[in-house]
Order: C-alpha cells, then sequence, then structure tokens
C-alpha cells in the first residue's frame, strides 16, 4: 500500500491541475534578470625550476575562469521579502581533471528580508575573505583558501565552489553579518589515491560560522576599515590511505583597510591570516595531503586604483602570500604577484601579470617544483546588463544612511 | 521693504503614493508637492532655499518675471546651491495666476523625483473671479514617477556624490569631473585635449523611463480620496488649477460637466473656452471653472487612461472626484476597487 502512494497522488495531482489553472489569478510577475560573468583570454609563459634540478616551460592561451552567469530576482508577496537565483558556468583550468568540460560553478536559489537571507545550491565556499588583486581568483588558492580535504584531484573549482545550506542574519543597520552554513565539498575515494574516483559532490562533509563587518565602497571609499571578517571551517574527512574519520578545523581573520582620502586615486590594504589545526598525514605530496596539514598562511596586497576625473582608468596591485606546513621542516612556499589592469573602456582591460612562487626544500621536495614564474598579458571582458530592474539592494546607501529600506539579494554572482 | 518670508529645504525623504508603495525621492520640506505659495501680486518674497541632500538643487519660479539672477538655472543665472549651502532668492511676485516652482537642475533623477510645487499669485482685481464669482478654489498638482528608476539612480548618485562633494571639499574638483566649462571654448578644448564627453557612444549609460505611478498632489487612486477630492454644491462655480509638475503629457477629463477653461500659463483667456478633456503638459497650468449643475459623484482623471493605472493595474493613478455636498438620498455611492 505504502509504494502506491506516490503513485496515487500524482494521479490526484494530474487530475487537480486542469481545475486549478482555471482559477489561477495570479499574474506572471517578471523577475528582474541580470546578465553576468567575464571572459578572460591572456596568453602565458610559465617556467619552473623542478626540485631535483632542471627546469619545465609552458606556454598557454588561458582562457580558463571565464564564467558566464544569469542572476535572477523578485519580490515575494510579503513586502521587503524576496528570492533569488543563479545559474553560472566557468571555464576549468587546462591542467584541471575537468578539462574541456563547462563546470556549473553556480547554482543556487535563495530567499531573504530586511533581516537575512537563505540560500541553498551550489557557490563559493565560505573558506576565505579577501579577494586578492590577481588576474584570476585562484591564483593565490593554496594561501588564501581552506583546501578541500575529500578531495585527490586536480580542479580548482572543487577548491573554490561547493553545495551550501546557509543562513545570514544581518544587524547594526546592515553593516554587520552573522552567517552560518552546511557545507558540501566534493569528495574522492580517498582510501585509493592512485586511482582517484568522485564518491560525491554535494554531500555535506563540513560547516562554517562567519562573522562580518562590510562597509560597500559606494559607501566607505574614504580612510579606514571598510571590511573585517572572522570565519570559522570545520571539514569532516576520511582520512587519507586509512580508514576512519576526522575532524579538520581552521580559521580565517582579513580586513581590508583604505589608506587614501582621494576619490580620484585610492590606496586599498587587503590582509589575511589563515590557520589550519590539520594533523601530521605522513606527506605533502598531494593537494588532499596538504589539505587536512597543520599549517599557517598569510595573505595581502596593496592595492591602487586610478580615476582621473572618477573614471577607472587603471589599476596596480601587488599581492603577498605565504605559508608554512609547521608538522614539517623547511616546508613553507612564499609568492609573490604584482598585476596591471589598464582600462580601454567600460567594462574592457588589457591586463598583465606576474606570479612569482618559491617553496623552502621540505615543501619543494614535496611538490617537485621549487621556484615557478609566470608571465600573462592578455584581455578581460566583463559582461553585466541588467533587465527590468525592480530590486533593491542590500547595503545600499539608502539603508545604510537614510533609513529608507530596499533590500535585495547580497548574493549575486558577478 | 518688506518680504514675505518662507523657507524650503531640500530634502531627501521617502514618499508614500498610496498604500503598500513608497519610493524614495527628493522633495521641498519633505512634501510631495512642496508646500503650496499663495501670494499677492506685487509682493515681495524672500525664499530661504537650503539644500540637506548630497545632490545640488536650483529654484526656479515658472511663470514668475523675476530678475534674471532670481530665476534659478543653474550655470546660466546661478552656481547650483551645493549640499548644505543656504541660496536667498527674492523677487517681486507677478503677474498674478497660476504659477509654478521646480528645482531646475534637469537631471532624469529630478524629473522622476518630486521638487516641485504651486506657486499661486492673487490679485483683488482678478478678471476670472469678475467672471465666475466663486469661494473654493483647488490646486491639482499631475505627476508621473518611475519608482524603479528613481531608487535605482537615487543609489547611483548617492554614490557618486560621496565621491564628487569630496573633490570639491579638497578643492580639486576639475571641469572635466563634473562636465563643467568657464565656456564653449573651453569646452572644445577639452574634447581637443583628449576628453570624451559623457554623452558619446562606449561612455554613456542609456536610460529608460517609463512611469508606472501617476499621482495627484502626490496620491495615487484610490489615496486620491482623503484629500484631492473636488467639492461643490448647486449652483457654486469652484475654480480648479491644473499644473502638470512632471514631464508626461496629461489630457484631464471631467464628466457630467461642460467646464470654462479660463486661463492658460497663469494668464487668463480674452475668451473663455467650453471643454470636457483639457490636455496640460509638461510645465503648463491650465484654470477651470466648473459650474454645479449636475449633481452627483463624477470622475475627474486623465484620459490618457494608460495613467490611470497602479503599476499596470487599473483603475489607478491620476483618478479623483467631483463630489456634491448637498446630496440628499444618492440611489448610488461609490466604492473602492483597485484591480478590474
Ligand atoms: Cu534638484
Amino acid at each position: 500500500m505504502a509504494s502506491l502512494r506516490p503513485f496515487l497522488l500524482a494521479a490526484a495531482l494530474a487530475l487537480l491541475a486542469p481545475g486549478t489553472r482555471a482559477l489561477e489569478l495570479d499574474p506572471d510577475v517578471p523577475p528582474e534578470l541580470s546578465l553576468g560573468g567575464r571572459l578572460l583570454a591572456t596568453p602565458s609563459h610559465q617556467a619552473t625550476e623542478l626540485a631535483g634540478g632542471g627546469s619545465d616551460q609552458d606556454s598557454l592561451i588561458d582562457i580558463s575562469d571565464s564564467a558566464l552567469l544569469i542572476n535572477a530576482a523578485k519580490y515575494l508577496y510579503r513586502d521587503l521579502d524576496y528570492g533569488f537565483a543563479t545559474f553560472g558556468l566557468v571555464l576549468p583550468d587546462d591542467d584541471s581533471d575537468f578539462e574541456d568540460g563547462l563546470f556549473v560553478h553556480q547554482l543556487f536559489v535563495g530567499t531573504g528580508g530586511p533581516a537575512g537571507e537563505v540560500l541553498i545550491g551550489r557557490t563559493n565556499l565560505p573558506n576565505t575573505l579577501v579577494q586578492l588583486p590577481t588576474i584570476r581568483d585562484d591564483d593565490l588558492l593554496d594561501y588564501s583558501h581552506v583546501a578541500n580535504a575529500h578531495l585527490n584531484a586536480e580542479g580548482e573549482e572543487f577548491q573554490v565552489y561547493g553545495g551550501l545550506l546557509s543562513g545570514t542574519a544581518y544587524f547594526g543597520a546592515g553593516r554587520w553579518s552573522l552567517g552560518a552554513a552546511l557545507t558540501a565539498r566534493a569528495e574522492t575515494d580517498l582510501q585509493n589515491l592512485a586511482d582517484p574516483e568522485r564518491t560525491s559532490t554535494n554531500a555535506p562533509n563540513g560547516g562554517a560560522l562567519a562573522l562580518r563587518y562590510e562597509l560597500p565602497a559606494a559607501v566607505k571609499f574614504d580612510r579606514g576599515l571598510r571590511f573585517a571578517g572572522l570565519l570559522l571551517d570545520v571539514q569532516r574527512a576520511a582520512a587519507v590511505g586509512a580508514p576512519g574519520e576526522h575532524w579538520i578545523p581552521a580559521a580565517v581573520a582579513g580586513l581590508a583597510y583604505n589608506l587614501s582620502e582621494d576619490p580620484e586615486a585610492s590606496w586599498v590594504v587587503h590582509a589575511q591570516g589563515l590557520y589550519v589545526a590539520g594533523e601530521d598525514v605522513g606527506g605533502l605530496a598531494s593537494a588532499v595531503e596538504r589539505a587536512p596539514a597543520s599549517r599557517y598562511a598569510l595573505a595581502g596586497a596593496l592595492t591602487y586604483a586610478a580615476r582621473p576625473f572618477l573614471q577607472t582608468r587603471w589599476q596596480a596591485g601587488v599581492a603577498f602570500a605565504w605559508r608554512d606546513f609547521t608538522d614539517r621542516d623547511e616546508a613553507y612556499g612564499v609568492a609573490l604577484v604584482p598585476s596591471f589592469a589598464y582600462r580601454l573602456g567600460s567594462g574592457i582591460d588589457l591586463v598583465g601579470q606576474y606570479r612569482f612562487e618559491h617553496s623552502g626544500d621540505g615543501l619543494a621536495a614535496a611538490i617537485g617544483a621549487d621556484t615557478t614564474q609566470e608571465v600573462l598579458i592578455g584581455l578581460t571582458f566583463a559582461l553585466s546588463g541588467t533587465f527590468n530592474e525592480s530590486v533593491g539592494q542590500r547595503g545600499s546607501i539608502l539603508e545604510l544612511e537614510h533609513d529608507i529600506l530596499n533590500p535585495g539579494p547580497a548574493t549575486r554572482a558577478h | 521693504m518688506s518680504y514675505r518670508e518662507f523657507r524650503l529645504d531640500f530634502v531627501l525623504t521617502e514618499h508614500e503614493l498610496l498604500p503598500g508603495v513608497r519610493f524614495p525621492c527628493f522633495a521641498f520640506n519633505g512634501q510631495v508637492p512642496g508646500p503650496m505659495f499663495r501670494v499677492q501680486e506685487n509682493d515681495w518674497i524672500k525664499v530661504v532655499a537650503r539644500n540637506r541632500t548630497p545632490e545640488m538643487h536650483t529654484i526656479h519660479w515658472h511663470g514668475v518675471d523675476v530678475i534674471y539672477t532670481m530665476d534659478g538655472v543653474p550655470m546660466v543665472t546661478q552656481d547650483p546651491i551645493h549640499p548644505e549651502e543656504t541660496f536667498v532668492y527674492r523677487f517681486q511676485a507677478r503677474p498674478h495666476g497660476t504659477r509654478l516652482y521646480h528645482c531646475h537642475w534637469g537631471t532624469p533623477l529630478h524629473m522622476m523625483s518630486a521638487l516641485h510645487g504651486a506657486f499661486i499669485i492673487d490679485t483683488p482685481d482678478d478678471p476670472v473671479r469678475a467672471m465666475f464669482p466663486y469661494q473654493r478654489d483647488y490646486v491639482l498638482v499631475l505627476e508621473a514617477f518611475d519608482v524603479n528608476f528613481t531608487r535605482r539612480h537615487m543609489e547611483e548618485l548617492l554614490g557618486g556624490m560621496k565621491r564628487v562633494n569630496k573633490l570639491m571639499a579638497l578643492r580639486r574638483l576639475s571641469p572635466l569631473t563634473h562636465a563643467f566649462f568657464p565656456n564653449y571654448q573651453a569646452f572644445l578644448q577639452a574634447i581637443e585635449a583628449g576628453w570624451r564627453p559623457p554623452y558619446t557612444r562606449g561612455n554613456a549609460e542609456v536610460t529608460d523611463i517609463k512611469p508606472t505611478f501617476f499621482a495627484i498632489n502626490g496620491k495615487s487612486y484610490p489615496a486620491t480620496v482623503t484629500t484631492e477630492h473636488l467639492y461643490i454644491r448647486r449652483g457654486e462655480n469652484i475654480r480648479v488649477r491644473l499644473i502638470n509638475g512632471g514631464v508626461f503629457d496629461h489630457h484631464m477629463h471631467l464628466h457630467g460637466h461642460q467646464f470654462w477653461k479660463v486661463a492658460e500659463d497663469g494668464n487668463p483667456l480674452p475668451q473663455p473656452l467650453r471643454l470636457n478633456t483639457v490636455p496640460v503638459t509638461p510645465g503648463k497650468t491650465v484654470d477651470l471653472i466648473v459650474h454645479g449643475n449636475n449633481p452627483g459623484f463624477w470622475d475627474f482623471h486623465d484620459h490618457k487612461e494608460l495613467n490611470t493605472r497602479n503599476n499596470g493595474i487599473y483603475p489607478g493613478g491620476m483618478i479623483t472626484m467631483l463630489e456634491y455636498e448637498d446630496l440628499e438620498n444618492p440611489p448610488y455611492v461609490p466604492s473602492i476597487s483597485v484591480n478590474q
């Protein structure tokens, strides 16, 4: 009898459907739609000094990290409450285990109101706090993000994006937020490292808690603190090459500070410290061994933006990063990334970047590379267009400074 | 010389057009429309205008023959009134008639805001009153709002003005930042030096304004019931002064009556016109005399019916009513509908 129930329910619904449609009075309210994303095409050359001596050269017409996004939002029946959804595709790195495929990196649905927001789906994992001025978001991934301890595969997509069931509360006139999330990171079979097989992409296997203080750049462009955040992340992962599971907690603290009083020339400092309270898993050769290993990481950047006549013309940044695996000798790494973007027109930039990365002997021996240098130069085109504009935005000046509520999704991928 | 003194503050406020619809806008003293002036012809007027918004404004006395430095056209007759600045307008109120005032910082955001109001100049020798004796008159300011546009552009403006005002405080605002030039030659020189004007392709965001709410004195039907109804008694003449404070055309139609159009742009017509529908285009004022000769409840609305909707839903917007106060037992009494 129990097995018939779904069938009977479906039959009943099928019978009801025409009747309910005839009585349907709800108008079809079109959502606000925005098309977003960024296309990057940057020829690059990379030279690596191998740990055992010798060197390796690699050239690429790199189009990875190019992404296309559709955001939708509309208000609910209740005043000031809204729903939102995003779908996005990104092109993985050339050396990823997902090459030649497109990856759905954003797919979420959420709802919110003046006091908070709920989001369910796949989006950026809450595993980092600051955005460094590199051409690609993942250029300093090893230093800036809490790594995925479930994954034995190359694929930055599965480091940056994951499943989320999250709730965020806003308070302090919208300047503060407290978020809690159940996270799902992609998993591979960690008992068989030689032949990894993806076992799950969306099974919950961790959680995160984040407290943030944030003033949007539109509100806070003169000297002072624009952002400060504290993030706690925990993963429940299988032990590498051994039975059993363990907890891997991590803590991240970050800030953004405006140094300049000048709206035509802004100087901003970003800084972030990260600590993984992991354990010694026996080696650092693979990403899945490094992820749960105890480590400190610092990442910082200084960014300058020239906006003569209040029109963005060029931006230069230098990012610095350092990491140290505490259970191993000389297992540190440093990176220095100066980058440059010259604005050719609204949303269209000529970009260039140099990346220097060096590992201490302990880490170099494990990962095979002693020093890596990379140069890239290319073009980026940021897409943005909004249709049927009808939904507000969180953290608006109207709300922050004039007590006029006009809430909208905090999470609009771009 | 003694002045009649008034205060007008430019304020950023949130205005309720009707229950459930609020939007941010600039408004004089926080009122939509701004406070009504009622002065006598040749009165000397002093208006202390204080800018309490982050945007720049002026006040133009539309249809009033002021001296030119009081005309309120930015960069033509005065510098704009900067945030937290005060400007004092002094002028003589003339000629008599239904006139208006509005901010002349004419950006689309201002057009979709509410910086406008009635400026009524009376005279003891009013030819209209002589021809059609009346006791009561009504002033209806006609308005159209694209509230989505206003919300979004208000936000953008507030962000932009933070930077502009900062540069101004640092005394570093250059003509190129704000596209202000001392003369046409300087403008041409800037272009020759490589500066591209903001309206050129690649630089301009093309804005589209589609008004979704229409109002009389700041209220959309059915909220017009509360204050915007016209009351009349049998045998009475009432004067109705229509003012278009917005940028769209309105064609006001009165049911059950042929009214007299007695003045246009505030000036009495040599010969009144007998009409039942009258266009009121942007910046125009039209004065009507209605004679109470057909008791009942009568629709008075924009006959461009697209403007009698709230966010696309009929009925709404620019609808009000002529109501006889001396009806004893009306066979039918109006009710309220907001979705037909
Ligand atoms: Cu103004």
